[in-house]
């Protein structure tokens, strides 16, 4: 009775139907003076108590503390005969606090990396915008529309603008089209490939194309190509009475 | 129970975060909704994780493992969907000594994806502190969530206190406890209870639709 008494870690004595038939002075500090171990027993860790009930063993539980607070527990049980010794350890709470500073340090950085990618999203959103201001479709008459282009003529400038361009020249009911080169500086292979994409499909809208503005460091992109009805020209020369047509 | 869920439950014991959210991703781009994703894929492997603990297959650490990592995963997949702006808000929070967020954190991130404005008071709420973070924010919904039987005592002072502010919040529970027991004794006539996460997104779209907040 005494050794069990003064055991450091809450200790009970039970028989095989689970009736306590003794327990520590630490087992009643933490549980409360308990008649059945099944009291202190949380639903979720009754097949547990099942297994437990038939042989020695350590399980994790879920135990109803004097509190009424749930905590888990690591809890041996010793058979001898018809009786058996259980203890019940408080699984380490230094390793849940350190569970939760790792997590902590986790979101701390994932909020960093959400942001990054808010902000990488707006930069995106703000090269479309760019892009597609970098190829306005300006109407200098009811017949007559102008394209200055700007900045770098390629892939995401032309993949950007040319299917709105075109429409909008369709859309607008114009015959004539200047294409300004005059603000392009860097023209790549895959930018004008699509630009003659582009030239294609308003050809085909029947479009009068003058492409101005060449500067020498252009001319060899444009230089291959089939557009035969297509003019060029190192600066805009509009008649001024096609500006009231 | 699907070959998805098991293999996320197994994934987040394993604590593999880029794993995990790839397998949401996947799910997403075959088309699954946020609804399902929630409900079958990731609350169904908690529910895995917690049965793997039952049977005694795996220790408390394991299933706090897969629970950080289940956290980490949830917000990472909910920061990449884009937000509506709204007016209307939604508070939530668990009562006090109740320690599992992952439920209502999703419920708050299915909010958001309809453009509800929220705030997460987290776990293990004190209630003059709830009271005193809703009457100053004003939520038109205060989401509560209780997951452990012995603390639904604490539900009813919860409900009955929060139904008080002058603005008159919409209180709704979310538990599993739903599933086995009655909570109505705990609140009164106006709580809503939400079981699953389709109940709770036809709740918000019917509140979009512009039934007002309360008549459901």
């Amino acid at each position: 009775m005494g050794l069990l008494n003064n055991m450091p870690l809450p200790t009970f004595r039970i028989d095989r139907q689970l009736n306590v038939l003794e327990y520590s002075e630490s087992a009643k500090r933490r549980f409360g003076s308990q008649v059945r171990l099944g009291e202190i027993v949380d639903e979720e860790s009754y097949r547990k108590l099942v297994k437990l009930q038939e042989q020695s063993a350590t399980v994790e539980m879920a135990l109803l503390t004097a509190a009424s607070k749930l905590e888990p527990f690591s809890v041996s049980v010793q058979w001898e005969g018809e009786e058996a010794f259980v203890q019940c350890v408080e699984i380490n709470s230094k390793l849940a606090r350190l569970e939760q500073m790792v997590y902590q340090q986790q979101m701390r950085l994932a909020e960093a990396d959400f942001q990054l990618m808010e902000k990488k999203e707006e930069a995106e959103d703000a090269l479309i915008k760019m892009k597609e201001r970098s190829a306005p479709l300006i109407s200098l008459n009811s017949r007559t529309a102008l394209i200055p282009m700007f900045g770098n003529l390629d892939d995401a400038l032309m993949d950007q603008t040319k299917d709105s361009l075109a429409l909008q020249f369709h859309n607008g009911g114009y015959e004539q089209l200047y294409i300004d080169f005059t603000a392009v500086d860097a023209i790549t292979l895959l930018g004008i490939e699509q630009f003659k994409q582009f030239i294609d499909t308003l050809l085909l809208l029947d479009a009068n194309i003058h492409i101005v503005g060449i500067k020498p460091v252009h001319a060899p992109f444009l230089k291959d190509h089939n557009h035969q009805s297509v003019t060029y020209s190192s600066s805009i020369q509009l008649k001024s009475e096609s500006l009231y047509s | 129970m699907n070959t998805e869920t098991i293999k996320l439950a197994n994934l987040m014991l394993e604590g593999a975060a880029d794993e995990s959210f790839s397998l949401l991703c996947t799910l997403r781009n075959e088309g699954w909704t946020s609804v399902d994703i929630y409900q079958k894929i990731v609350s169904g492997a908690m529910q895995h994780v917690g049965e793997l603990w039952e049977q005694d297959d795996i220790s408390v650490a394991d299933e706090h493992l897969a629970t950080a990592t289940c956290d980490f995963m949830i917000s990472r997949f909910h920061a990449q969907i884009k937000k509506q702006p709204s007016i209307q808000k939604a508070m939530f929070l668990c009562v006090e000594e109740e320690q599992h967020t992952l439920g209502m954190k999703m419920a708050s991130f299915l909010f958001e994806e309809n453009g509800w404005q929220t705030r997460m008071m987290g776990a293990n709420l004190p209630l003059d502190h709830a009271l005193k973070a809703a009457g100053k924010w004003k939520p038109d919904v205060i989401c509560l969530s209780v997951t452990i039987l012995y603390h639904l005592p604490l539900l009813e002072s919860y409900v009955k206190t929060l139904e008080t502010l002058p603005f008159y919040p919409q209180i709704m529970v979310g538990s599993r406890l739903l599933a086995t027991y009655d909570l109505s004794p705990y609140c009164t006539p106006r709580t809503i209870f939400i079981t699953n996460y389709q109940m709770l997104a036809d709740w918000i779209n019917d509140q979009s639709e512009g039934n007002e907040i309360g008549a459901s």
